[in-house]
C-alpha cells in the first residue's frame, strides 16, 4: 500500500512508541509498517515530534530553580545537624569516587544543601545566575572513601589514579578564615571531570564547591578538561583563603604527617 | 535536612517541568513550583507514597483548584510572556532537536490545550507509562492515549508548516 497514511492510525502510532501496545498489537502494527512507507513516515513524524517535545520541557532545566523553593525545603531543618560530630551519619554514600560522577542532581538529592543551589541534570550545568558553571553544596565525604583518603594524604602536584579509572590531583592547600585546612582538586574521568573545593572541618572532609568542567572531542570522545581554576571556583577560593598563602610542598607534608594539626598543636 | 526532603530536592526539575506543562509559561511555573512544595510541607510528607507522582498530583491539584483561574485573570490584563525566558537550550538539548528550533516548538506547545500539553510532559519528557500518566492526571487510560496523539499529531503538523 502507499498513499497518504491515514491520520486515524495516530492513536496506535503514538501507542507503538511508548511502547504500550500488547504484543500482538505491536505485531500487527509492524507487519503493516512494513508493506506501508506512508504509515511509516507518519511513525517517524510522531516520533520527531514527540522527541521535540521532550526536549523542550528538558531544555527548562536549564533555568536556575527559583531560590524560595530551596530555601523552604532548608528551612524548619533540625538545626543540630549542622553541629553533628563526625560519628554521625554521613551524607555520600559509601561507595567510592564512581559516586561523585552521577548526575549532579542525583547528587544534590543525597546531601544537605548549605546553598540554595542545585546543579541541572544536563551536562552538570551549574544553576546560578551569578556564579555560573559552580554549584555549592554541603556534603560529608565518608571516612571510607578513596575520596576521604585522597584528601587526607595526596600531595599536591602529584597526580593520582584511584579506583574507576578516575584520575586525581590536588593542587593546593590553604589555611581558610576559620582556619580550616582546604584543599582545591580536580578529578577526572571518562564522563568528564570537575574541579572542586573541599574543607576539613572537626576532622571530617566536607565539599564546599564543585565546578563541573566538561569537553568533548566532535567523535564524542572525552578530553582531558585544562588544569586552570573555572573562574567560578576561584572566586570561592577566593572568598575562604582570605589574606592567606597556600602551603608549599614541605609545609603540606609536615601537615598531613602531623595528622593535619599545625605543629605548635 | 531529612531524607525526605532530599529526595523532593532531587525531584524539583521533574516537577518543575510538569508546573510548565500545565502553566505554560516559567514564572508561572516556579510559582506553582513553589506553591506545591509549601502545600506538601504544609501536609507533611507522606512516608508510604511514592514521592514523584504524589507531588506532581499535588501539584495538578492546586493548579486546577487554585491557582488557574487567577493566572487567567492576570493574563488578561497583562501581555503574555514567553514559554521560555532567553535561550535556555543546553548544547546536548539543541543537538536532540536538529532541525527543528525550540522556539517554533515554544509556539507550537504554547497553543496546545493545556490538557495535551500535561500528557505530553509526562509521557515524553518524564517517561510516565500511560497508566502513571491517568493516575497522577485523574483520567482514564484511553484519555490519555488520545490527547497523546492529538498533541504529537499538532506538532508534526505545526512544526512542518
Amino acid at each position: 500500500m502507499s498513499g497518504k497514511a491515514d491520520t486515524s492510525d495516530d492513536a496506535i502510532l503514538s501507542a507503538y512508541l511508548d511502547d504500550e501496545l500488547s504484543g500482538d498489537e505491536a505485531g500487527r502494527l509492524h507487519d503493516r509498517l512494513v508493506g506501508d512507507p506512508a504509515l511509516a513516515r507518519r511513525l517517524e513524524e510522531m516520533r520527531a515530534a514527540n522527541l521535540a517535545a521532550r526536549s523542550f520541557f528538558r531544555a527548562a532545566d536549564g533555568e536556575p530553580l527559583p531560590r524560595g523553593v530551596l530555601d523552604l525545603l532548608n528551612s524548619d531543618a533540625d538545626s543540630s545537624t549542622q553541629e553533628r560530630s563526625d560519628a554521625n551519619v554521613v551524607r555520600f554514600p559509601a561507595r567510592g569516587l564512581w559516586r561523585y560522577f552521577q548526575p549532579p542532581v542525583a547528587i544534590a538529592a543525597s546531601v544537605a544543601l548549605a546553598v540554595g543551589f542545585l546543579a541541572g541534570d544536563m551536562a552538570h550545568r551549574a544553576q546560578d545566575a551569578d556564579i555560573p558553571g559552580l554549584s555549592l553544596y554541603a556534603g560529608t565525604i565518608p571516612e571510607t572513601s578513596e575520596l576521604y583518603d585522597f584528601l587526607e594524604s595526596g600531595i599536591s602536584g602529584v597526580p593520582q589514579t584511584l579506583p574507576g579509572g578516575i584520575r586525581g590531583r590536588l593542587m593546593l592547600t590553604f589555611e581558610n578564615r576559620d582556619s580550616d585546612w582546604c584543599r582545591q582538586l580536580q578529578l577526572a574521568a571518562e564522563t568528564g571531570s570537575v574541579q572542586a573545593l573541599a574543607c576539613r572541618r572537626r576532622g571530617a572532609w566536607q565539599m564546599e564547591a564543585v565546578a563541573y568542567d566538561i569537553e568533548a572531542s566532535p567523535d564524542g570522545n572525552y578530553l582531558p578538561a585544562s588544569s586552570s581554576t573555572p573562574p567560578a571556583l576561584d572566586a570561592a577560593i577566593d572568598e575562604q583563603i582570605g589574606d592567606g598563602e597556600p602551603l608549599d610542598v614541605e609545609a603540606e607534608r609536615r601537615l598531613i604527617s602531623n595528622a593535619w594539626k599545625k605543629m605548635d598543636e | 535536612m531529612s531524607d525526605r526532603r532530599q529526595e523532593v530536592v532531587g525531584i524539583l526539575p521533574n516537577i518543575r517541568r510538569f508546573a510548565l506543562s500545565l502553566t505554560g509559561s516559567m514564572a508561572d511555573a516556579d510559582d506553582l513550583l513553589q506553591a506545591t512544595v509549601e502545600r506538601m510541607l504544609d501536609r507533611g510528607l507522606p512516608d508510604d507514597a511514592a514521592l514523584l507522582p504524589y507531588s506532581l498530583k499535588t501539584c495538578r491539584n492546586l493548579w486546577i483548584d487554585e491557582i488557574r483561574s487567577r493566572k487567567v485573570r492576570q493574563a488578561a490584563a497583562a501581555s503574555g510572556d514567553p514559554l521560555l525566558s532567553g535561550n535556555t537550550t543546553t548544547c546536548g538539548e539543541q543537538q536532540a532537536l536538529g532541525e527543528i528550533a525550540l522556539r517554533e516548538v515554544q509556539a507550537v506547545l504554547a497553543e496546545m490545550p493545556e490538557e495535551q500539553r500535561s500528557v505530553l510532559e509526562l509521557v515524553a519528557a518524564e517517561g510516565f507509562s500511560y497508566r502513571q500518566a491517568a493516575d497522577v492526571l485523574g483520567i482514564p487510560i484511553g484519555t490519555v492515549m488520545s490527547r497523546l496523539a492529538r498533541g504529537r499529531a499538532t506538532l508534526v503538523e505545526r512544526l512542518k508548516n
